[in-house]
């Protein structure tokens, strides 16, 4: 129509129906975080314990379990070398071999700092407005796996970024390895932007499955 | 058809996925530079004078008798340290809304308001939590646990999202004269 303007579509729920939701979802999963955090932990330790030597086999793992720490409790990492290494041309041994000081790598970790991403990822995945129960179930399907594997993928990679920092440490001082840079990314705010993105992304392929199965 | 004036971004359709890849990337443009400084001035400018000496100011207002004051990197109390780094600084926070703005469907002029409005919003949410942890660790420290660990993280992205969806979903002063 002559003089009029174009109008853009609307980006979705209003500010403040979107912050409502979003304040209701983040009290929901902290509340529901803070009386599962420890089962949860629980459940991922089989899977901790299973991916640390997988991303560095120089290092065996003698614990890991929940413990405590202060007032906190954590998730408790104990570690050792699994063998003689050759680093920076001097034999370096595990502690307590052939008559070495006994000892290990310790990393602990908080329950809501394994949880946190998780946590994150799933108040996004429920506070974005759905069409209906399907696009949810669909929205579910696809964010679950990604819950269950942010601390699958980013504790590891910090224990054996902090192992392998310590070993250093001991052994030949100097700036940080590339490890330990990602894994200093990750915990600050790298994590939040791969939450970020995949929370996008499952909400945008959700209701893409969800218009072509339901054409309206 | 009178001439579309406003600001507005004309309609791109950038997939979803390559806007993703571009969050990520500024993101880790800023972050990885952020890591580069550690130890530097401009750290210990942005962290003690930016965020920790304004803290230990707001507490010592609220509290006059708590004796806060900014130690470097700490904000001390009698009896407490509060070591304001990794995370504590706001830094990435802020880093997640830059490069949410930097990838956003927005023409320039919205993106850099958007973008230099959330800077101060940002600090200000970011005083709020080390206010929050300070008074928290001062008065019971499993809760301080509890904050630190999980809520403050996650409710100030949470806050900063709901602000950047706030500033897509509005349209801008000229979009709303025209309409009008």
């Amino acid at each position: 129509m002559r003089g009029s303007l174009p109008q853009a579509a609307a980006p979705g729920p209003k500010p403040l129906e979107l912050a409502g939701r979003a304040l209701l979802c983040t009290v929901l999963v902290l509340a529901v975080l803070q009386v599962c955090s420890r089962p949860l932990a629980q459940a991922l330790l089989p899977g901790l314990r299973a991916v640390v030597p997988l991303l560095d086999p120089r290092f065996q793992l003698s614990e890991v379990r929940l413990a405590r720490h202060g007032a906190d409790e954590v998730v408790r990492f104990r570690g050792n070398l699994s063998r003689p290494l050759l680093v920076q041309g001097r034999i370096v041994s595990p502690f307590g071999w052939n008559g070495t000081p006994p000892g290990g790598f310790q990393i602990t970790y908080t329950l809501g700092g394994v949880l946190q991403y998780s946590a994150g990822l799933l108040i996004f995945t429920l506070a974005w407005p759905v069409s209906g129960r399907r696009e949810l179930a669909r929205r579910l399907a696809l964010a679950l796996p990604c819950i269950a594997l942010l601390p699958l993928a980013i504790v590891p990679l910090t224990v054996v970024a902090e192992f392998r920092h310590g070993l250093m440490s001991l052994v030949a001082p100097g700036p940080p390895g590339g490890l330990l840079i990602a894994s200093r990314y990750l915990m600050g705010g790298g994590g939040w932007a791969i939450v970020l993105v995949a929370a996008a992304l499952c909400i945008d392929r959700a209701r893409l499955i969800d218009r072509q199965s339901n054409p309206r | 058809m009178s001439e579309l004036a406003t600001n507005e971004a004309p309609h791109r359709p950038l997939a979803l996925p390559w806007r993703a890849a571009g969050f990520v990337a500024a993101f880790s443009v800023l972050q990885l530079a952020w890591q580069r400084l550690d130890g530097s001035r401009l750290e210990y400018w942005i962290i003690h004078t930016c965020t920790v000496v304004p803290a230990a100011l707001l507490a010592d207002f609220l509290t006059p008798g708590a004796g806060v004051w900014a130690a470097g990197y700490l904000l001390q109390a009698p009896g407490l340290r509060l070591d304001i780094l990794n995370g504590c600084d706001g830094m990435e926070a802020l880093f997640l809304l830059l490069a949410a703005f930097a990838v956003a469907p927005l023409a320039w002029r919205r993106r850099w308001a958007g973008a230099a409005l959330g800077i101060p919003l940002v600090l200000a949410l970011n005083q709020v939590r080390i206010l929050v942890l300070f008074y928290a660790l001062r008065a019971n420290p499993p809760l301080f646990d509890t904050l630190h660990a999980t809520v403050t993280p996650i409710v100030l992205v949470v806050l900063l999202c709901c602000y950047f969806h706030a500033w897509l979903a509005t349209p801008s002063r000229s979009a709303r004269t025209e309409a009008a």
